[in-house]
């Protein structure tokens, strides 16, 4: 798991993105007036998120996003890896000039200013901070101001990609998606990241709940002396609720609108299969969480070699074994409603 | 949501109460393959041993729905008859033990007293001195005719697992009317002595 860097130290790349705008040159007030001017809201926020590095992350958000453009939506990729960007390179691109350290800078008023055509018609790709070590861990301003922009890109469809580890900065945007995906590979490292993160980003959403509840201040409370194996969700609820049962019972509520998604990728044996059921099995039974399982990807060579030869044509074909999955993976994902209801 | 060790053998199998033995037995081996000791969607969340309880509790939420549970899947450990019958109900003042006094259990009765220990022959004989049937026992408590027996002669090899038999034992001296935990207390030794021989 990546640690993260907070000191900040390094001065602003002054040579990256040509539009280097005076600083706060367009406040977000007035992105999002312009924005909704336009085309009003997203439709969906798609996260793809899942705690373990090398996985097919960003494989999985640009090969996903495709298949959405293909059904005719308006998709705008957004690489999130703040600090490890590389859809680019998926997509085989050039690095852009302009990146999402420009508008966390202030640099570009609107997110809009920095989406940027890709080799696949009617997707356009927002590409990730380059090297910026401050915009990997922006300050807390900074990225509500972020997540505000992206709830309001001009897009059918916003797929963020999202960096490794569980610090709160990747959680905080899968939490912020309509759907949080977690992409798994059938090994132990994986799986483990994984929970790990389900954990996290529930304990960060139980956090951001209604500080009057004192929920944070119960749990506390009953937090297990070290050693001994830490409360799972279903057990903080039941402690919760022993102690407060209002509280008991808005936090139980929390946890039924949590609900993550699962791909399982790169599949290479039968036994994978069942990975993607049995971790939904034992989140429900063994944490109380709910996770819905969306398919699984197969580990297909002639996928490997267009990442390798960056050439994304290979993705677009319809048909193929991979097309065929990753479009079951969509069709589930799109039968599900946005949480944008729910969403403060 | 419920922690693990208070699902009911119907959220263990992540079932709708009701859910045909066919859908019982389709739902057992699915999930006790897929959680299996040793299994990936298991790991780090479970070590080697609650992995293997993982997996006695699939087992046990199968047999108990399979076996022993009533149509409306009522949590075992929790059974409670909502009525009576009022041959018994009038006995319920008396919480601990006292079977009837008629000459026949007399002497039963005052070995019955604290010092008795309650075991599936004495828990015959306080049903028999009810005027109870295993037909009536188990239409009251929900729990098979056969497992009634089974419990009485404590053929512990045939019943469920123990988180089983303790619903079993308590639904059993509740309709007795005889302190549930106190007749598990010695009941439970019982078991525990088996298991312990068999390892």
């Amino acid at each position: 798991m990546r640690e993260p860097e907070r000191s900040g130290d390094l001065p602003p790349n002054a040579t990256e993105g040509a539009e280097n705008r005076s600083a706060g040159g367009g406040t977000e007030s007035d992105a999002g007036a312009h924005l909704r001017a336009s085309t009003g809201p997203t439709r969906r926020i798609i996260a793809i998120g899942g705690g373990k590095g090398g996985i097919g992350k960003s494989l999985v958000a640009v090969t996903l996003a495709i298949e959405l453009v293909r059904r005719g939506m308006r998709v705008v990729l957004v690489d999130c890896d703040l600090g490890g960007a590389n859809l680019h390179s998926l997509l085989g691109m050039e690095y852009p000039k302009g990146t999402l350290s420009d508008f966390v800078l202030r640099r570009v008023g609107s997110l809009a200013e920095l989406v940027v055509p890709t080799p696949v018609a009617g997707l356009g790709l927002i590409s990730g901070a380059r090297n910026a070590i401050q915009v990997a861990n922006p300050m807390y301003q900074q990225k509500m101001r972020l997540m505000r922009a992206l709830q309001h890109i001009d897009a059918d469809v916003a797929v963020l990609d999202l960096g490794a580890g569980t610090h709160y900065n990747v959680v905080d945007f899968f939490l912020l998606a309509d759907h949080g995906v977690l992409v798994v590979v059938p090994e132990p490292t994986s799986v483990e990241n994984a929970y790990r993160f389900l954990k996290a980003a529930f304990l960060r959403r139980v956090k951001a709940m209604d500080a009057g509840l004192g929920i944070r201040e119960i749990l506390q409370e009953v937090v297990r002396p070290g050693g001994q194996r830490p409360l799972v969700p279903a057990e903080m609820v039941l402690a919760v609720a022993e102690r407060d049962p209002a509280a008991g019972a808005a936090l139980e509520r929390e946890m039924a609108t949590f609900r993550p998604l699962l791909i399982v990728n790169q599949v290479r044996e039968p036994a994978d299969l069942t990975l993607g059921d049995g971790m939904c099995d034992a989140a429900r039974r063994l944490f109380g969480l709910d996770l819905i399982y969306l398919g699984h990807l197969r580990h297909h060579e002639l996928v490997w070699r267009a990442v390798r030869a960056r050439e994304p044509s290979y993705y677009e074909r319809p048909g193929t074994p991979f097309a065929l999955e990753l479009s079951a993976v969509a069709g589930r994902l799109l039968e599900l409603p946005t949480a944008g209801g729910i969403r403060p | 949501m419920k922690p693990f060790d208070q699902l009911d053998p119907w959220e263990m199998l992540g079932l709708a109460p009701g859910a045909t033995a066919d859908e019982i037995r389709r739902a057992y081996e699915l999930l006790s393959s897929r959680l299996a000791p040793g299994s990936l969607p298991l790991y780090s969340i479970a070590d080697r041993e609650e992995q293997l309880d993982v997996q006695q509790r699939i087992r046990a939420a199968y047999v108990a729905l399979l076996s022993g549970l009533g149509p409306e899947g009522n949590r075992l450990d929790v059974q409670v008859p909502t009525t009576l019958p009022t041959s018994s109900a009038n006995e319920v003042v008396a919480p601990a033990s006292a079977p009837p006094t008629d000459g026949a259990t007399a002497t039963q009765q005052s070995t019955a007293a604290p010092e008795t220990e309650f075991n599936g022959d004495v828990l015959r004989r306080f049903r028999e001195t009810r005027g109870l049937t295993l037909e009536t026992l188990s239409h009251h408590t929900r729990i098979r005719r056969h497992l009634l027996e089974l419990l009485e002669a404590e053929r512990f090899d045939e019943l469920p697992e123990r988180v089983f038999v303790r619903g079993f034992v308590l639904a059993v001296a509740r309709e007795l009317g005889i302190d549930p935990e106190r007749v598990w207390a010695d009941y439970g030794k019982r078991w525990e002595a088996w298991a312990a021989a068999r390892c």
